[in-house]
């Protein structure tokens, strides 16, 4: 017994010695100070946290996450947050108000714990991200495992679905030991049974895969029902399957080539590692990003996710299966039963149970393979409503911190990216505040504006300094506050709703490769025209009371700035909702790379500056007059691809070549010299050509190593204000596309109405 | 030891031989009658009466012969023979019922009177018996005093506030309270009012009126014309009662026959409290011999002050502290005036030179036989307390406090001490055993502790109505001094009230706290309201160290619509409800040292609330310097409003943590001066705060801490670190005293955090009267401060002289705090302190998980750089 303790005392021994002083700490945040003294305090905090993360930030290497600079700031931003949480319980209530008043103020100090609880865990996931390097494996070993690769889809379009499975197939690996599967969920039986257009659709498109299928050069499986969605698809087709190593990809993620080369090491080093996570890399803009006009200004909402959140977690062996680009082990997998069903995050929860059973997980930071964000907001919307209720359900089906078998570190990861979700509770709590406080006289603090913000504004400072530490690369600051903004409307009902009822939802797939022909406004916006009402009506009632009463000067004031802070946000989300036409499926991918181009007999150098499967544009250097060709053929390098690995794929040559038409040719000037820029549209022979242009589009990973480096650079604080008001702007060009719309309804209905009341006559007249 | 040794040598000879036969009488003779005399008062009390009666008169009758036959300096000499008649006294108290010093003294008289022979005759008629002389030797009985005082009304307002008080609007009042002591017969109580009027006023309808506990008995009218006016009335003697009488000024003022605006700003009439004066003649009345009366005749004399002389029958440590005990109980049920004592020695002849003073007497039986005759108290009582007339000075007492033992002395005197109640109507009170309460600390009459939560009704206020267009109600507290007022400890005052309807809208309920407005609460319900826990927040650092008090004046109006119609007054009502409530915050004991505005506001650190035993320490056991110790502590055991029960006078510092040293300042050791803030006597730099007044540099405005504090507005009270000491001006000089006394407070340089209080003077003689002026100067002192207090020993009338300032730099704790609370107290009192330690801890912090986090990489992921 004695030796058990001292076992879990060595064990424990960092959080031994850690503890004291944080506690100590905790200790000195709850120091009741004079606002004199508090305001000095508050001052020198600031004053060392912006030095900190000035050090930090502008250091070349400021990946290195051990800089006592960034430890540093971590620790007094924590220490004013929990200086600011115990200030609001202790002194910030008003107990003494009316119910409501209380009410509300506990709710919104609910929020802010919320807010800090999400703070301090994604701090802790963040202190110290892993970054690992690809374990190097010997192709030619005879004792390689078998891979299958899994691709469920249940109604993506086939054209999307060929991309993927020409590039999973042709992943660097022996021939022998990989198997790519299509699981095809649009298939079923149950779905060509179904009577009538719908059961005939079903069919065709079994059909039509299977032909796919057959001409990629992969296997096509389908099941009885579709129980379970795209869980119950892998576990059937687990059932069927018997490779060591499965690797999923969605049906829109297409890998590189050395995918598996890079992957299967990590795995084979270790076996009690249950799988190997990959990030998701996408390369067209996200709604914000399109509607708000943002051409790869900031990085991706997801690289955030990916870039930092997963590496952290991987420090504290908290590994995050993300439903696709991950090879898994088989025996764990049925260790766990197969892909768990309980809830319609399947990843998530079959992430914690491998952890829970004593699996380790690895997230391998290298971008192999490429992906669709949802063009368009509604899309978005339900897409991070399934993951917001998914989450949620987490929390009643395999709550972190209850379930049996993971450690501290553990539960607080996996706590942390459930807590997210939550966030869209707290920000709308955020948002109707100073509304119940403008509109409805409610008192939310006992504290007067100047105490108030003597704590609250060195805690938002540090909190605003370490995110823009911590994940100032992939996310800017209020950038991110739209998207909160913008998903919390929508998200929160769904995660009020499972908090209450945590049933079955049903899984919704998420469309990808949607095609707009013109701008338009978003059917998503009404609510926020109410929101944007409520707030310019609390403003005016703000005035009133300002006007009227001066004494309550300081607390309306700080309603009304928190109000106007709240607009911003609320205008900038309205300026999303202006859905920008979206022309191409699948966007270019800028290459940047020399190629020849042959026009007749003659070859000559040319620059592929983008391309994808579909065509390409071509810039011929020093192209002097016109172009008369109608078509021609491009030849590029498959870089990427070692000679001794090209055995090992389906490309044929490094050397390839395809044909094309030319759609349109412009002159360019670039440095007083004028260049001929040409966009090609290719003309496939054979499947080989597709195969080789994909596999040089999407095969590279370096290319997508590239990409993301190009974007990560650390954000400024003052570009992302200067974005935020820009998209403000485009809430307000939205209202007042919206006033133009509804003066046409308007219109219309007068119209109609002068129609009804024109005498008879004249109506037969015009008749 | 050597000088309870002189003094006893000293009383046996003065004694001579009586006291050796008296203990071989004792077995015999009187103790059996004192017993029973001892006996229920109505058993004893009469003939003790009727003896004392007709002593008394005969007295009287022998004072007047005296007077008559010119016999210059009779009463001397009939103390100087005082060995010789007392022969004489004990043939004839022999017979009678003795065993009290009454009856004794009475046959003492009788036989005085009667035998106008001298003393040595007398003895010769009659053979003498061996007899223990008492003492004091007695004067011949005087007539009862004639009294004739007049007093400024200004010294019967709370610490003398305001000289000119101004009564506005149209009705307005102002009352005062004057005692009428019990002790006093008045003849004739006249009231002299000096005020000055608006001439604005219209003549016919303006007009002052005063009364005297509530009857009018004078009126005046206010004339525009000579706005300067004057009042000299009598009060009728059918209105005084014994105690305290309200004595009201109340004014009708208007400009305007009809529609005129009550309050209109010409609307005033301003009494100069300074020249007014109350004016009592008339003459002492007997004594009445009960304890229930007996707080009746300390009280209610604040017209002059109390003198009692202490006669301790030895000088133990048990009589001292009983005396220092019965010092302070006299003082508490003296009230509010000054209570001065004088000390006489056993065997001095107090008889005279304490006429005109109570006098108090406590020793054990034996030594207090001669003087009272053998006492055996009934059952098995360990003491006894006796009350009665003084013989030759029926307008005062004779306390005696006398128990079997020196400790049955104590006993006694703290029965003495700690009896509140009027439990006997006898002028005897046998004590059998005293239970003090053990957790005494912080208690006081109204006193209040951190964490609870107090009715209005368990501060002695009871549910009260304001009438009429103002009045007022006051709720004291008695707040221990040491409390640490952290930023947002409040006192939460609930208030439970309710007011009437038909009020006009600019009705309030105005609530002042020290004298400082509050909050102003508004009555304006048409249809009146109870109002259930109207709370209001006062922060704990606001509040004054000890008495606090909180006055709620109404102003109210009837709501009439215009300003031409007369108003209904009579629904004009308001009542404040005893279930209202203080909520004191938890918080801690603890404060930085020294400070002497807890000395003088509370009496702090010497109250015994900290668990240890202060001492008043004296060079010697001189009456004089006993007087001034009992002074003192009877000064300290009227700020807190109890007896202060370990509190005691040595002439040692008895080891003492908390010690009050009071000597001539060339008797002081280095020692002691080197802790001092000022060495007295010697050359050295004194920081004179602006030489004289602290203030007059006033505050540097635009320090850091003003400019914050302006900044954030609402933080008007500053967190209590001292003033930048740059103001102080360093002289290097000789600091010598004459005609001042000084008090300096430091840490005693012999107990780490313990205090010690230094009161010093020239000369022993200086010190008493010192002493004296302090006493009489204390209730101006209370915005005291630092560790030096210099006072005149002249005080002249109506200014203040007395200078106080902070001129040492050394500081210390004293109280109990949990050791990480005390991180609060120093961030708050040394924020430099708070952030040093704190960024030491970031870093520290930063440096730990920094490590924690290598180790933790190189455990799980050994192959990974960390």
């Amino acid at each position: 017994m004695f030796g058990r303790l001292l076992h879990t005392i060595k064990r424990h021994m960092p959080f031994f010695i850690w503890a004291p002083g944080a506690a100590l700490l905790v200790y000195i945040a709850g120091v009741d100070l004079y606002l004199s003294e508090q305001l000095i305090l508050a001052v020198m905090c600031v004053l060392v946290m912006v030095i900190c993360w000035w050090r930090y930030v502008h250091t070349l290497d400021n990946h290195y996450t051990l800089r006592l600079s960034r430890l540093l700031l971590m620790v007094i931003a924590g220490f004013m947050a929990v200086r600011y949480i115990i200030w609001r319980f202790e002194y910030s209530i008003p107990w003494y108000e009316d119910t409501l008043s209380v009410t509300c103020a506990l709710t919104l100090l609910f929020a802010e714990c919320l807010a800090v609880a999400l703070y301090f865990s994604g701090a802790f996931v963040n202190l110290h991200p892993l970054r690992r390097e690809p374990q190097p494996i010997d192709l030619k070993d005879p004792n390689l495992p078998t891979v299958d690769v899994f691709v469920p889809t249940y109604n993506e379009d086939p054209e999307l679905l060929r991309t993927t499975l020409l590039a999973a197939t042709d992943m660097i690996y022996p021939r022998d030991k990989l198997r790519v599967y299509l699981l095809d969920d649009g298939g079923t039986q149950a779905k060509c049974e179904q009577p009538g257009k719908k059961g005939e659709q079903a069919r065709l498109r079994r059909k039509e895969l299977q032909d796919l299928c057959f001409e990629v050069g992969c296997f096509y499986l389908t099941r009885k029902d579709n129980r379970d969605a795209k869980a119950g698809n892998i576990d059937a087709a687990l059932a069927r399957t018997d490779g060591e190593f499965i690797v999923i990809f969605d049906a829109d993620h297409i890998p590189t080539n050395d995918f598996l080369k890079n992957t299967i090491g990590t795995l084979l080093a270790d076996e009690k590692k249950a799988f190997v996570q990959t990030p998701h890399f996408v390369i067209n803009q996200d709604p914000f990003e399109k509607n708000l006009r943002a051409d790869r200004e900031f990085p991706n909402e997801a690289e955030m996710f990916y870039t930092m959140n997963l590496r952290g977690m991987d420090n504290w062996n908290a590994g995050f299966f993300c439903g696709s680009g991950a090879v898994m082990r088989r025996k764990a997998l049925e260790d766990v039963g197969g892909m768990l069903t309980d809830t319609i995050v399947e990843d998530a929860e079959t992430s914690i149970e491998l952890a829970r059973r004593g699996w380790k997980a690895a997230y391998l930071h290298q971008p192999m393979l490429c992906g669709l964000n949802s063009e368009s907001t509604e899309a978005y919307v339900h897409q991070r409503q399934r993951w917001g209720t998914g989450m949620t359900q987490l929390l009643w089906e395999k709550n972190p911190l209850f379930v049996r078998g993971l450690n501290i570190a553990q539960r607080v990861c996996y706590m942390n990216c459930i807590l997210f979700w939550l966030f869209s509770i707290a920000r709308i709590i955020f948002i109707v505040s100073p509304l119940l406080a403008l509109l409805g006289g409610i008192t939310l603090f006992a504290a007067p504006p100047i105490e108030i913000l003597l704590y609250m504004v060195p805690y938002l400072i540090g909190l605003g300094l370490v995110i823009n530490m911590l994940y100032g690369r992939v996310r800017w600051l209020f950038v991110s506050e739209i998207y909160e903004t913008l998903t919390a409307v929508f998200l929160v009902k769904n995660v009020i709703k499972t908090l209450l009822f945590p049933k079955h939802e049903p899984f919704i797939v998420t469309p990808k490769g949607e095609v707009l022909e013109y701008d338009k406004l978003s059917y998503l916006a009404p609510r926020f025209y109410v929101l944007i009402g409520l707030q310019f009506i609390a403003m005016g009632a703000g005035y009133y009371q300002l006007s009227t009463d001066p004494t309550t000067l300081n607390s309306v004031t700080f309603s009304m700035g928190w109000n106007l802070y709240n607009m911003i946000f609320t205008l900038a989300a309205l300026g999303v909702l202006i859905e920008r036409r979206q022309v191409r499926a699948r966007p270019r991918v800028p290459i940047h790379e020399m190629g020849k181009v042959k026009f007749g007999e003659q070859f000559m150098p040319c620059e592929i500056i983008d391309m994808t499967e579909d065509g390409a544009l071509l810039k011929l250097p020093g192209w002097m007059g016109r172009l008369d060709a109608k078509e021609g053929q491009l030849e590029f390098a498959q870089s990427h691809i070692a000679s001794d690995e090209l055995s090992l794929t389906r490309v044929l040559d490094n050397l390839s070549r395809v044909g094309f038409k030319v759609v349109s040719v412009r002159t360019q000037k670039d440095k007083k010299k004028e260049h001929l820029l040409v966009s090609v549209k290719f003309d496939y022979e054979d499947e080989t050509q597709r195969l080789a242009v994909i596999s040089y589009v999407y095969g590279n990973s370096s290319r997508w190593r590239e990409m993301l480096k190009s974007r990560n650079k650390h954000s400024r604080i003052m570009q992302g204000m200067v974005f935020v008001t820009r998209a403000a702007y485009l809430g307000l060009v939205h209202i007042a596309m919206a006033f133009k719309g509804l003066h046409h309804v308007l219109l219309a209905f007068k119209l109609l109405l002068q129609r009804k009341k024109a005498p008879k006559a004249v109506q037969e007249g015009k008749a | 030891m050597s000088h309870h040794w002189k003094i006893g040598i000293i009383a046996c000879a003065l004694l001579a031989w009586p006291c050796c036969a008296n203990s071989a009488d004792a077995p015999s003779g009187p103790a059996p009658a004192a017993a029973a005399s001892m006996q229920p008062a109505e058993k004893a009390s009469p003939a003790a009466m009727a003896s004392e009666t007709s002593a008394v008169k005969k007295a009287e009758t022998a004072a007047k012969a005296a007077a008559d036959k010119k016999v210059p300096g009779a009463a001397q000499e009939s103390e100087v023979k005082a060995p010789a008649k007392l022969a004489t006294e004990k043939a004839v108290a022999q017979p009678g019922s003795a065993g009290n010093e009454g009856s004794k003294q009475a046959e003492s008289k009788k036989a005085r009177a009667e035998d106008k022979q001298p003393a040595a005759k007398a003895a010769k008629k009659q053979p003498v018996k061996p007899k223990r002389v008492y003492v004091p030797a007695d004067v011949p009985a005087q007539e009862l005093k004639a009294v004739s005082v007049r007093r400024s009304m200004r010294d019967f307002i709370r610490n003398h506030a305001r000289r000119f008080i101004v009564l506005r609007q149209s009705e307005a009042t102002y009352a005062i309270n004057v005692p009428v002591s019990y002790r006093i017969e008045p003849s004739k109580i006249k009231a002299h009012i000096v005020f000055t009027n608006s001439n604005a006023l219209l003549k016919g309808r303006s007009q002052m009126r005063l009364r005297w506990n509530g009857g009018v008995f004078a009126q005046a009218p206010l004339d525009p014309s000579f706005p300067d006016g004057m009042i000299d009335v009598t009060v009728p003697l059918e209105l005084v009662t014994s105690g305290q009488n309200q004595f009201t000024i109340d004014v009708s003022q208007h400009y305007l026959s009809e529609c005129e605006d009550p309050g209109s700003p010409e609307l005033w009439t301003m009494v100069d409290m300074e020249a007014s004066y109350i004016e009592l003649e008339g003459k002492m009345r007997p004594v009445q011999p009960t304890l229930r009366s007996f707080d009746n005749l300390l009280s209610s004399l604040d017209w002059s002050d109390l003198h009692v002389t202490m006669v301790p029958l030895s000088k133990s440590p048990e009589h001292l502290h009983a005396g220092t005990l019965l010092a302070e109980s006299l003082a508490n049920r003296a009230g509010e005036q000054h209570v001065i004592i004088d000390s006489a020695e056993l065997g001095q002849t107090v008889g005279s030179t304490a006429i005109g003073h109570d006098l108090v007497v406590f020793g054990t039986y034996e030594e207090a036989e001669a003087m009272l005759g053998p006492i055996e108290p009934k059952g098995g009582a360990r003491g006894h307390i006796l009350v009665r007339a003084r013989q030759n000075d029926p307008g005062h007492f004779l306390l005696a406090v006398l128990g079997k033992t020196k400790q049955d002395v104590v006993k006694a005197a703290s029965a003495f001490a700690w009896a509140t109640l009027p439990l006997s109507d006898e002028a005897t009170m046998d004590v059998f055993d005293v239970q003090v309460p053990s957790a005494m600390a912080y208690s006081s009459r109204h006193a209040v502790q951190e964490g609870r939560e107090y009715n209005f009704a368990d501060l002695g206020f009871h549910t009260t109505t304001l009438k009429g267009l103002q009045d007022a109600a006051t709720v004291t507290l008695w707040l221990p001094p040491d409390l640490f007022a952290k930023t947002h400890a409040q006192v939460e005052m609930r208030l439970h009230f309710s007011y009437g309807a038909a009020l006009r809208p600019d009705s309030v309920l105005n609530v002042y706290h020290n004298g400082q407005f509050l909050r102003g609460i508004s009555l304006s319900d048409p249809r009146g309201l109870l109002v259930r826990d109207y709370r209001i927040w006062i922060p704990l650092h606001a509040f004054r160290p000890g008495l606090n008090e909180f006055r709620f004046e109404s102003r109210m109006r009837a709501n009439t619509g215009t300003n031409c119609t007369t108003g209904n007054t009579d629904n004009l009502l308001m009542t404040l409800f005893d279930d209202s409530t203080f909520t004191i915050p938890e918080t801690s004991h603890y404060v930085a040292m020294p400070d002497l505005n807890y000395l003088v506001n509370t009496g702090y650190p010497y109250l015994g609330d900290l668990g240890d035993t202060p001492v008043i320490q004296i060079p010697n056991l001189k009456p004089h310097m006993l007087a001034s110790a009992w002074t003192l502590a009877a000064k300290l055991g009227q700020l807190k409003g109890s007896p202060i029960q370990s509190l005691t006078v040595s002439n040692t510092d008895m080891g003492a943590t908390n010690v009050i040293r009071m000597d001539v300042f060339s008797n002081i050791d280095d020692r002691i001066w080197e802790a001092a803030p000022v060495h007295l006597g010697r050359k050295g730099f004194v920081n004179h705060p602006s030489l004289a007044n602290p203030s007059v540099l006033g505050h540097d405005p635009l320090t850091w801490r003003k400019k914050l504090n302006m900044l954030l507005e609402g933080s008007e009270y500053e967190s209590g670190v001292e003033g930048p000491r740059y103001h102080s001006v360093g002289i290097q000089q000789s600091f010598s005293l004459k005609n001042q006394g000084v008090m300096m407070q430091f840490e005693n340089p012999r107990v780490d955090n313990g205090t010690m209080t230094l009161l010093v003077s020239d000369s022993q003689e200086q010190l008493v009267d010192a002493i004296h002026s302090l006493i009489r100067l204390w209730p101006q002192m209370q915005d005291s401060h630092g560790d030096l207090l210099l006072w005149g020993t002249a005080i002249e009338q109506g200014r203040p002289d007395f200078w106080s300032a902070e001129v040492g730099s050394h500081t210390y704790h004293i109280g109990s705090m949990p050791f990480l609370e005390r991180i609060t107290y120093f961030a708050i009192q040394y924020p430099v302190f708070l952030l040093i330690v704190l960024f030491i801890v970031f870093v520290f912090m930063a440096i730990l998980t920094r490590a924690l986090l290598i180790m933790y990489r190189h455990q799980v992921h050994p192959h990974i750089e960390p």
